[in-house]
């Protein structure tokens, strides 16, 4: 009877904690979406600009947010180009190849810069640029690639904690499975765990994407500006527009209601990025699978 | 006859843990032999040793001598000659639970066969239908082999990974339990097709139950704490009185 009515609480609890995080949710978005609601216009994302001159970056947008939409999506495509194949490779070392020392050593490596705040990612970042300004390269200035760089380093830590537990949890006779068919390591590797694994190694590309999408910190000690007069960033050194960084600085510096308005479109716009990101990381996932599958 | 496989004073341990200990046993093509033992007494490991998957865990240490005789001539397992890759695609292994890729019917075939013996198109097809048919999965699958073998029952996963093993073209087969996550009737079709499949393979079978090893064992080895304790054939099976008797002592 005790037992009966402790699996209940539990039952009901697991219930309300879901219901609860679906409210906070749903309610987050209903406020951004009212907020946004009076800065809905045909100007918000393009300004006076035509759209497809201003997508493709030949024509400047003012007052819109489409380059700060186009340098988050570049910062997260680059920043994801740089720290998913680093990221899973050390994955896939940690899980498959490297002696017990050598783990728990890395391991704590792995942690420690999971660890590390975004803002000093940032100061990094900063640092670095200093350094080579005083050494080798003293044109050299914050920009594109270097926040893109901070960005992928700070995102390392998920993908390689999520491939790697995505690898160590498969099931010990599925690891068994490439080499009783003769197999060598890595054929086993390619053709029967990493597919195995593939989910897992999916959800953490995910977390970094949405990590990288969001951060502020890393961006505006980097290259980030409220202006930066091109769409899409226009080298690796140029300065670059990011719809996290608009939102601060409209946070900040807002002088009127509709100013703050249009920082919450922003906020909504963002979302609606990072879940657009999301599907494209799932579709192509799919279509990799797929193309594995026949 | 000859055995095709002969494991003389074979040790493995896990540091100071001894996990088999001196084990002597042999089998032949013809005669099915089944391991039994309570959980823990190294049944796993001692079919892991055939093929030296236990090269797979370094804490593992092994000795002793396994010596494999198949069309390629004899082979001892454990020189530091021998090719696993080889030796692996000789001795066939099939697990516990089904273990199919995650992947198309087809492709549970051609990945492996491509990996191992370089087979592709008409060759990879052909062998893969042969070893569909042989273990009468063929007519089951023919029409859908470019759907996910996850669609398949558990029973059906099951004969696809024995066909797979068997479109290697091994001598030898290794069964670690391998209908111990099926139902009543998929495991009686397993267990006919054994029964069949030993004319041609030398097969060393792993087993969870007695009624099963009552069935299908030609001999019957036990294995309690890392040593055979007893070694029989068929007649002692067939004695529910004996057979009684083993049950009360192993389980």
């Amino acid at each position: 009877m005790r037992k009966r009515a402790t699996e209940l609480v539990f039952v009901a609890a697991s219930w309300s904690a879901v219901i609860g995080l679906l409210l906070i949710v749903g309610a987050l978005l209903v406020f951004l979406a009212q907020r946004a609601s009076d800065a809905v216009g045909p100007g918000m994302v393009f300004g006076d600009a035509d759209w497809w001159p201003a997508i493709i970056g030949r024509a400047p947008v003012f007052g819109g947010l489409w380059p700060a939409i186009a340098g988050t999506i570049s910062l997260v495509v680059l920043s994801s180009l740089l720290s998913l194949p680093l990221g899973t490779a050390t994955g896939i070392y940690l899980s498959e190849y490297a002696g017990d020392r050598v783990k728990r050593v890395l391991g704590v490596l792995v942690d420690v810069l999971a660890g590390i705040p975004s803002i000093v990612m940032g100061l990094f970042g900063f640092l670095v640029i200093l350094l080579l300004r005083r050494t080798i390269a003293p044109d050299v200035t914050t920009g594109f690639i270097v926040a893109a760089g901070c960005l992928a380093l700070l995102v390392l830590p998920y993908t390689i904690r999520v491939t790697a537990g995505s690898i160590d949890s498969l099931d010990e006779e599925v690891r068994l499975l490439g080499p009783s068919l003769g197999m060598s390591r890595t054929g086993s590797l390619v053709a029967v765990i990493l597919p195995s694994a593939s989910k897992g190694i999916l959800s953490g590309a995910i977390l970094s994407i949405g990590r990288a999408a969001e951060d502020t910190a890393v961006i505006m000690l980097t290259g980030a500006v409220a202006t930066a007069g091109s769409s899409w960033p226009s080298g690796p050194l140029a300065k670059f527009e990011a719809l996290p960084f608009r939102i601060f600085v409209t946070a900040a510096e807002h002088n009127t209601a509709e100013e703050l308005n249009a920082g919450f479109a922003a906020a909504l716009v963002l979302v609606g990025l990072t879940a657009a990101l999301f599907s494209v990381a799932y579709v192509f996932e799919r279509s990799l699978h797929r193309r594995w599958s026949q | 006859m000859e055995p095709v496989v002969s494991i003389r004073s074979l040790s493995v341990a896990h540091g100071e843990t001894a996990i088999l200990d001196e084990v002597d046993l042999s089998f032949e093509r013809g005669v099915l032999t089944v391991l039994i033992g309570p959980s823990g007494s190294g049944k796993s490991t001692l079919l892991r040793s055939v093929n030296r998957l236990n090269d797979l865990y370094p804490q593992l240490r092994t000795t002793g001598r396994v010596e494999i005789r198949t069309s390629g001539g004899t082979t001892d397992v454990y020189a530091p000659s021998t090719a696993l890759p080889l030796l692996r695609r000789r001795v066939a292994m099939v697990f516990q639970s089904p273990n199919v890729l995650p992947t198309s019917i087809r492709r549970n075939f051609s990945l492996p066969l491509r990996h191992v013996r370089d087979l592709r198109g008409r060759e990879m097809e052909h062998r893969m239908q042969s070893a569909l048919e042989e273990v009468e999965l063929w007519d089951d699958v023919r029409s859908r082999l470019k759907e996910p073998a996850e669609t398949l029952s558990g029973g059906q996963q099951q004969r696809l990974c024995l066909a797979r093993a068997l479109a290697l073209e091994p001598e030898i087969l290794l069964l670690d339990e391998p209908t111990a996550s099926l139902d009543f009737a998929a495991t009686r079709r397993i267990e006919r097709l054994l029964d069949r499949l030993k004319e041609r393979y030398a097969v060393l079978a792993v087993s969870h139950s007695l009624g099963q090893t009552s069935r299908l064992a030609d001999r019957c080895a036990v294995l309690n704490q890392g040593r055979i304790v007893e070694h029989f054939g068929k007649d002692r099976l067939h004695d529910p009185l004996r057979l009684q008797a083993l049950a009360e002592e192993l389980f």
